[in-house]
């Protein structure tokens, strides 16, 4: 309500300041002609530059008929001058513009392009209200700038790899990955997340050096369902479509029916069949990661744009763990990342709310107490 | 909810603007005085709104309330406070903020502080600005809305452009806006002109302050510009001939022919019609400068704004207002009386002979700038107008600007005898000849274009102090007498001569430096020396450290002159946290005129560093020049003197003692 | 003087400068501007030793060489052709191999092109409109369009 009445208060003062006049009975009606009083001015001025002698009289004279006889002239034309005008209808729509039609088109216009009531956010008040959370955009930056001065710290770059997948930040990602498989050889848990992050970096096309990775991973571990996921979108993006079609039925035959993955392959097999729908943007069988949405629109974005969009998923990620509760793995993560930072503080914070979450739970104290003890967190 | 108040004031000042549209100008028309008065509480009403808005925007990058579009896209809690502010304008949606904010606040400045002008003149005047107001109004609301809010904000922001970090960056636009928009007054007084189908001296009286005003503005934006992409940019260029640069300059251009012809003008009354025209010309090559800047239809290195819907508004703002205003004037300007007349030879033939060369090179850098682009749109082929192109085109025109300079400034008004003044200025013409060899001496120059291009220079340097010398007359009056002479010597005398004065130096400043600057290109190790103009150079090392929203690579080089350490240097090279994006500072040492320029490259393999030595022999003289040059407009707009130009009695001589009017 | 001959003199001097200038303008643009070429282009026609002309592309990978001297030689390509750039100085900020640049200068005998500037984009967005609208032709930019036909 403030919000209104400041809004209109506005309105009101600019609508007085311009009524005044309006209002004022008619002052002098004779046209002012100013222009006599400037030339005036200047034989006065002739006179006293004379009297101080910085012109020559002979100067002063030609200026002095050079004066009047543009000021002869300024006269006779002003003596023309039509009569003032007379009847009152503009003066009223004057007026009416400014009784009705300025409040009204201003607050019409706003409405439709201002988000009225709409209370400021400056960050220092938004990070007051968040007690107890951890900075995550300062975890990160401290993170990366750990990692410029120790660029071969391949567990660094494991911890921060999912969390950039996890921003949306897929070409940071795959960096990220290339840089532990490059470190730490070949496993095949690098290989799959180096090729996920490919793939989403690529808007979700399995280019050749993917599907490499892919491959490498299934010779490990044949029955992995996300490898085997991704190479069925790789054969339909392909042409192969026969294949993808029977990779797809063998795979959503293997999975529950409640699974989210499944899903999505039956999407993709329907979306095979019937030819016209570009395969472009895959649903993932991650169980939490970005929504196809964000990753459409993250590939939209530019670079900037889309490190602003890590930090409040980053910001979401941090309050859903603290609000809402999470796994024990869940968990067990984010103090592992906190610890590997470099942020001892956020990490035995963290530490605590999870054990506070988990009081009842015997198992996973002993899990937390154990993670404690191997990172340091116990002093 | 300061951002939505922000945002509410902006709303209520376009609904201002277009009750100001309308109602004075009508007013005046019909004679009506009551509606005239409106004209300038809602001049001023605008102009705290707009304010107030563009204050809310300041506060929202200030608290870094990244629910505001605008602030999330460029600012970072990391950036320094200095850099949060200039954040406001250095984007597309803030800066066409400011460029409404300083329209209006000329629109203000008019109604508060011209008295003296006829009231149906003023209401006219504000009623024709306040039509650009609403258009640029409008343009910020319905498609650069600075104040639309992000319904979940995010934590950080994404940076400014770290080329846009910089003190120069602060400054500049709103030096160059206050020069360009300044121009919309003078329009919009020529506008009322037209309309009101009445000009004489005294228009040129009121208006005339406001030339000045943003002449000395976009000068001093322009040389700030200049001087920006100089030692910012890291390639030793100070006039690229980019699109963005030749739009504030083809104002600048026609502005300084107006600002002549307004003199002529208000002293004889003459060249109206003319005058006029400027005055729509400048206003137009402003709004033109505003879309080539803001359209994006170029591709050039401060174009910072690509959005064709913008640009298709911009461009029917741009044909709305040039084709409107040229059609008034082909319409009402027969109307007008004709003025003064004076024989070719005499200082009102010099001005029109200098805004004959002015607006020939206004229109060929006009060319040189739409070409490429009318070309590409009619035939797909791509060309290049650049550097080479308006060198050869652009500098000839110039050089009989510098020539006549001299004399114009000793003709007397009306019919002047060109043989006396030509006999007056021999001395000059003595000094400049000995001035000009000394110089090509010192610099061991030798070629034809080098040695024209010193005389013509220096000509214009010694012609513009001649005048006041000459006045001076110590031979006749003695040292005590001259100084005498000197302090009662009227301000117009001494703007004139500083505004030609400063002229002559860039001009000296530009064929020094084209002629004799050199580079250095080399790969050096830490401990290497070279030898640059005298100098030797040495690289002590680099070393990496933080700043406070960017990491960066320093190196040292220490400068010696016979073993004396004279300088260190510290040129780095820049990456931007947030952005990633590198970035090189250069670093200059300034000896006299002259400067040393130094920019670093990249490490090469086995610990060598790229270096770039350049020696810019007067550079400074450049914008010495323009400083110069904007402190004789300032000097100008301080004189409140006689300003009626009565016919000189020549002096020396009888024979012009009874000026025979030329009618 | 009558204000008839006034007015001669002053149309008959206006169209001095301004044949002048008209003559500078056709002089220079003969002679002073450059054309802007694709290395395709440059394989495709001859082009004359020593004629300015701007060239776009994208710097091939690793085929950036520096040598001592300060001196850099590179390749750009747009897809079609590819042909050697020798350039003496700093190499702008955002110069990256896979990166669009535009160069201005000329060939020389040996078909080398010799540049004496060089542009690079000048943030992480932003490519040289002319670049872009070469490497279209050569279909290396797909927009989404083509991305989805070719799909």
């Amino acid at each position: 309500m403030t919000f209104w009445i400041i809004l209109a208060l506005l309105s009101l003062v600019v609508a007085i300041a311009v009524l005044v006049p309006l209002w004022r009975g008619k002052t002098d009606t004779a046209r002012e002609r100013n222009d006599e009083a400037v030339f005036k001015q200047q034989l006065k001025e002739v006179e006293r530059d004379l009297a101080r002698g910085t012109i020559d009289p002979s100067m002063a004279e030609a200026a002095r008929i050079e004066i009047s006889r543009r000021l002869l002239e300024a006269h006779r034309e002003n003596s023309r001058d039509e009569e003032e005008a007379t009847g009152s209808l503009p003066l009223k729509l004057a007026k009416l513009s400014v009784v009705v039609g300025l409040p009204l088109l201003a607050i019409g216009i706003y409405m439709g392009v201002g988000a009225p009531g709409y209370a400021d956010q400056p960050l220092a008040k938004r990070l007051a209200n968040m007690p107890d959370q951890t900075n995550f955009v300062e975890l990160i930056s401290r993170t990366e700038d750990h990692l410029r001065r120790n660029p071969d710290d391949a567990q660094g770059w494991s911890v921060i790899g999912p969390v950039y997948m996890r921003m949306g930040a897929f070409d940071k990602a795959v960096d990220a990955f290339e840089r532990v498989l490059k470190i730490s050889g070949p496993s095949s848990g690098a290989q799959m997340s180096l090729a996920e992050a490919r793939i989403f970096a690529n808007d979700g096309i399995v280019d050749a050096s993917s599907v490499a990775l892919l491959q490498a991973v299934l010779a490990e571990e044949p029955e992995q369902i996300k490898p085997r996921f991704y190479m069925a979108m790789a054969l339909g993006q392909a042409g192969k479509k026969q294949e993808a079609v029977e990779a797809w039925n063998k795979l959503i035959a293997e999975g529950a029916e409640n699974e989210p993955w499944v899903q999505a392959a039956k999407g993709e097999r329907a979306a095979l069949l019937d030819n016209n729908t570009p395969i472009l943007a895959p649903q993932p069988p991650a169980t939490s990661g970005p929504s196809k949405e964000d990753v459409e629109a993250a590939s939209q974005m530019t670079k900037a744009d889309r490190e602003a969009m890590i930090s409040s998923m980053v910001d979401s990620l941090a309050q859903r763990l603290v609000d809402d509760g999470g796994t024990v793995e869940e968990w067990s993560r984010l103090i592992r990342s906190q610890s590997v930072m470099g942020n001892k503080e956020a990490a035995v914070k963290s530490l605590e709310n999870a054990k506070q979450a988990f009081a009842a739970d015997a198992a996973a104290l002993k899990v937390f107490n154990e993670l404690s003890t191997q990172l340091g967190l116990a002093n | 909810m300061i951002v939505e108040f922000g945002h509410f004031a902006l709303v209520l000042a376009l609904v201002a603007s277009l009750i100001q549209s309308v109602f004075p100008v009508w007013g005046a028309v019909r004679g009506d005085s009551r509606m005239m008065a409106m004209a300038s509480p809602l001049a001023i009403a605008m102009f705290l709104l707009v304010l107030l808005s563009f204050f809310c925007l300041t506060w929202a990058y200030l608290t870094s309330d990244f629910s505001v579009m605008n602030v999330f896209q460029n600012s970072h809690t990391d950036k320094p406070l200095i850099f949060k502010i200039s954040g406001v304008w250095g984007n597309h949606e803030g800066s066409i903020l400011l460029w409404v904010l300083i329209l209006v606040l000329f629109g203000a400045l008019v109604a508060m502080f011209s008295k003296n002008i006829p009231n149906a003149l003023k209401a006219t005047a504000l009623s024709a600005q306040a039509w650009v107001s609403a258009a640029f109004l409008a343009f910020v609301i319905f498609t650069s809305n600075p104040f639309l809010r992000i319904n979940q904000p995010p934590l950080q922001g994404s940076d400014l452009n770290p080329m846009l970090q910089d003190i120069g960056l602060a400054i500049h636009p709103p030096l160059l806006y206050v020069g360009y928009v300044g121009f919309s007054i003078v329009f919009a007084f020529a506008v009322a002109a037209l309309i009101l189908g009445r000009i004489d001296a005294a228009w040129a009286r009121w208006v005339r302050p406001w030339v000045l005003v943003s002449w000395i503005f976009l000068t001093l934006g322009i040389a700030m510009g200049s001087y920006w992409a100089y030692y910012e940019l890291g390639w030793g260029g100070w006039w690229f001939w980019d699109p963005v640069e030749n739009a504030s300059f083809m104002p600048w251009l026609t502005g300084t022919a107006l600002l002549h012809t307004a003199i002529v003008m208000e002293k004889r009354n003459a060249l109206k019609v003319w005058t006029v025209f400027l005055a729509i010309v400048t206003f137009s090559l402003s709004l033109l400068g505003t879309f080539l800047v803001r359209s994006g239809v170029l591709t050039s290195v401060h174009a910072f704004a690509v959005d064709p819907t913008r640009g298709l508004y911009i461009l029917t703002i741009l044909m709305v207002f040039i084709g409107g205003s040229f059609s008034l004037f082909a319409w009402r300007a027969p109307l007008l009386k004709q003025g003064g007349i004076f024989a070719p030879v005499s200082r009102e033939g010099a001005l029109v002979l200098n805004n004959l060369f002015l607006t020939t090179a206004t229109a060929i850098v006009m060319f040189g700038t739409l070409y490429p682009l009318v070309l590409e749109a009619a035939t797909g082929t791509k060309i290049s107008v650049g550097a080479p192109f308006f060198n050869l085109t652009f500098g000839p025109l110039m050089m009989p600007v510098l020539l006549v300079m001299p004399f114009g400034q000793l003709l007397a008004w009306k019919r002047g005898d060109l043989w006396a003044v030509t006999q007056r200025l021999v001395a000059a013409f003595v000094l400049c000849v000995i001035a000009t060899i000394g110089l090509a001496w010192f610099y061991a120059g030798s070629g034809v274009l080098v040695i024209i291009g010193f005389g013509f220079a220096t000509w214009a340097i010694i012609g513009s102090v001649f005048e006041i010398i000459d006045r001076m007359n110590i031979r006749r009056v003695g040292l005590a007498g001259g100084f005498n002479r000197l302090k009662g010597m009227p301000r117009t005398v001494w703007s004139t001569a500083l505004g030609h004065l400063g002229v002559g130096l860039t001009a000296l400043g530009i064929v020094t430096v084209s002629a004799f600057e050199s580079e250095t290109v080399l790969v050096m190790h830490p401990g290497d020396t070279v030898e640059k103009s005298g100098y030797h150079v040495t690289y002590d090392g680099s070393w990496d450290q933080r700043g406070p929203n960017y990491v960066e690579r320093v190196a040292r080089y220490t400068m010696r002159d016979g073993g004396n350490v004279v300088r260190v240097l510290e040129p780095s090279k820049r990456v931007y946290n947030a952005s990633g994006t590198p970035m090189t500072e250069t670093a200059i040492a300034t000896f006299g005129f002259s400067q040393v320029y130094f920019a670093i490259g990249d490490n090469t393999d086995d610990g060598g560093l790229v270096t770039r030595l350049y020696m810019k022999p007067l550079i400074t003289l450049i914008w010495i020049g323009c400083l110069i040059m904007s402190l004789g407009g300032f000097i100008a707009l301080t004189d409140r003197r006689l300003r009626v130009g009565a016919p000189k009695p020549a002096r020396k001589s009888n024979r012009h003692s009874q000026p025979a009017p030329a009618e | 003087m009558t204000r008839k001959q006034r007015r001669l003199t002053l149309i008959g001097l206006a169209g001095v400068v301004i044949a002048v200038a008209t003559g500078l303008i056709l002089y220079a643009l003969d002679d002073k501007i450059a054309f802007f070429q694709s290395p395709s282009d440059i394989a495709a026609n001859q082009i004359d030793v020593g004629q300015r002309i701007r060239l776009g592309g994208l710097v091939s990978m690793d085929s950036v060489e520096t040598s001592d001297s300060g001196s850099v030689s590179f390749k750009v390509e747009d897809g079609g052709a590819d042909i050697k750039v020798v350039y003496v100085g700093i190499l702008p900020d955002l110069f990256r191999e896979g990166q669009g640049i535009v160069a201005e200068g000329f060939v020389d005998e040996g078909g080398v092109f010799r540049a004496d500037q060089v542009l690079a984009k000048h943030d992480e967005n932003y490519m040289p409109k002319e670049v872009y609208e070469a490497l279209k032709e050569q279909d290396h930019v797909y927009d989404d369009e083509t991305l989805k036909q070719s799909n």
